[in-house]
């Protein structure tokens, strides 16, 4: 068994009286691939939340390779390796697309501020390296036609490769992905499954949401299931899709025969 | 660098071409008056330049501009007058005062976002007003300050020195600060600092998301701006020679507003643009001031409905238009 990257200890998290998180304990291996699944208000972005220090934890613990990363700032999260994507798509509109990949390494550099004015040579090596860093990606994800075009501009399908991509840019060790392919139609999912595939392929573990049952049961290694902020199981996903507690929690008790 | 082969491009021949014109200026106008104008429009386009890398670039509108801009004037003048201190040290202490107690309001207000920090800011400009009006054992209050002495001359070897008694002087000085206001601005919106301020204006999330702290890169660019201010209020201070609390009154910051909008915030020009044309126009109504403000109110709501980006975003929007023609 692989090395465990990121493990989940405990986690609860509260909204007022409402309990989002139940104690929720999992971990995600190094290099594979781990889908969350479950009915919509599950818990799944809620969850995504509390691990990239968007949402403070309740309780519980979050730890990533080996250090306790709970609650930390959601740019200090990045700039330890575990990059996210949004649901609702992502992107600097008004920017092109070549600049949108290059602020995705701007973590990686300094761009101090006497260095800017002054134009040093170090900061212009550090503009260099993210330069290149994004023409590398565009490739990547297969956007170099489009690498003046505004962000906004795009379609939806382009759009989510571009965040997919600049999360990339962050040089992240863990991936997670909030829905990778919502909101795009049928045959577009083929090129964002294949994306993912090629990430993994670089050995950056992904964690990914998904509801398009394809998508989740085909290209992961391991699934979870979530129901009302707890877990209902976890396993290969032959196990699970054939698991009654996951048919009842996602059709109701009567097709759980 | 990759500028190489662009360095006689048309953009950089008309740049050229109009600081050569900015900097003959004085050889052929005599007038007082005309280099008087010139020298407020370049004060007051360092101020809504300045006011633009966080409230264009950054996306936060701050409402203290104004009182950013006082505040450098009168603690330049009060160092200059109470303590007897050389105009060029005032200088320095002056901007840092000011960088220090931006970055007082500024840990607290940038907590806040959208319309709470423009509220925060604004509040924060009437009280600055207030405080100057009302500590006349200071400030002199009310009365104001009098007789703020022309920048000190910088002894050159040979025993010459520069001096900034005549008014061409005087205009050199703020000239030349006018175009390193432009300068570090341009290198700043042009670098990958730059890129993380307009991150944070395009999405503060995502920035985050993506490893960048939204707060540092809002309070540096809040205080770089504040330090220009500051600097543009000292010169001001130095220039005029007279300061009242008025200067720092938030009519000042939503003048250096006006000038953003109207110029097309977010645009390197736009600022420039905006604060030259009203200044001269302003300069050449004096004494009608409420004609004038009427006039503010009617071209401010005109643009906002028909014109979006001001001057320069009209100008973006119809090279678009024409460019894609020719394409097609």
């Amino acid at each position: 068994m692989s090395e465990k990257l990121l493990e989940v200890k405990g986690v609860c998290k509260d909204f007022g009286g409402l309990r989002a998180i139940d104690d929720l304990d999992f971990h995600i291996r190094e290099g594979e691939i781990f889908s969350i699944i479950g009915p919509n208000g599950s818990g799944k972005t809620t969850l995504f939340n509390v691990i990239s220090g968007f949402y403070p934890a309740t309780r519980g613990k979050v730890i990533f390779k080996g250090e306790d990363i709970t609650n930390l700032k959601p740019f200090t999260i990045a700039q330890k390796g575990i990059a996210r994507t949004f649901q609702l798509t992502a992107v600097f509109a008004r920017d092109r697309v070549l600049d949108n990949l290059m602020i995705g390494h701007r973590l990686r550099i300094r761009a101090g501020l006497l260095g800017t004015i002054f134009g040093s040579h170090r900061t212009r090596e550090e503009e260099k390296r993210c330069r290149e860093k994004a023409e590398e990606l565009l490739g990547f994800i297969e956007l170099t036609p489009q690498k003046n075009r505004i962000a906004g501009n795009l379609t939806q399908e382009a759009q989510k490769r571009l965040c997919i991509g600049m999360a990339l840019a962050t040089d992240p060790k863990l991936l997670l992905l909030d829905e990778p392919t919502g909101g795009v139609n049928f045959r577009e999912i083929r090129s964002l499954v294949s994306l993912i595939e090629k990430i993994k392929e670089k050995k950056i573990t992904i964690c990914l949401i998904e509801h398009k049952m394809k998508v989740a049961m085909d290209i992961p290694d391991r699934v979870m299931v979530l129901n009302y902020g707890r877990k209902i199981t976890e396993g290969l996903p032959r196990q699970v899709s054939q698991d009654q507690r996951v048919i009842e929690a996602y059709l109701g008790k009567s097709y759980a025969a | 660098m990759e500028t190489a082969g662009r360095l006689f491009s048309t953009r950089n021949l008309i740049v050229l071409l109009l600081i050569i014109f900015a900097f003959t200026i004085p050889f052929y106008v005599t007038s007082r008056f005309i280099l008087h104008i010139l020298i407020m429009c370049c004060i007051w386009a360092m101020a809504a330049t300045s006011m633009n890398l966080i409230m264009g670039y950054t996306g936060q509108v701050n409402l203290a501009h104004g009182a950013f801009f006082g505040i450098g004037a009168y603690s330049a003048g009060l160092l200059i007058l109470k303590l007897g201190i050389n105009f060029w040290p005032a200088l320095i202490l002056a901007c840092a005062i000011t960088v220090f107690l931006g970055l007082l309001i500024g840990l607290p207000a940038l907590r806040t976002k959208g319309s709470y920090f423009a509220i925060g800011t604004m509040c924060f400009n009437v009280i600055v007003t207030v405080i100057i009006d009302s500590w006349e054992g200071l400030t002199e209050g009310a009365r104001g300050l009098l007789g703020i002495p022309r920048p000190a001359p910088i002894p050159l070897p040979f025993g010459k020195e520069i001096t900034f008694t005549s008014i061409s002087a005087n205009y050199y000085l703020i000239l030349v600060s006018l175009l390193l206001t432009i300068l570090i601005i341009y290198r700043i919106v042009h670098s990958m600092l730059g890129r993380t301020f307009m991150a944070v204006r395009g999405n503060e999330e995502l920035a985050e998301s993506l490893g960048m702290s939204a707060m540092r890169a809002k309070l540096l660019s809040f205080l770089i701006s504040t330090f220009l201010a500051a600097w543009a209020g000292v010169l001001y201070a130095a220039y005029i020679g007279f300061l009242s609390p008025e200067i720092s009154d938030y009519h000042v910051t939503f003048e250096l507003l006006t000038f953003c909008l109207i110029g097309g915030l977010g645009t390197m020009v736009g600022p420039l643009i905006g604060a030259f044309i009203l200044t001269i126009i302003s300069e050449l109504l004096h004494g009608i001031a409420v004609p004038r403000l009427v006039a503010y109110g009617f071209v401010l709501i005109i643009i906002m409905i028909f014109l979006r980006g001001g001057i320069m975003g009209g100008f973006k929007m119809l090279w678009l238009t024409l460019s894609r023609k020719d394409g097609r």
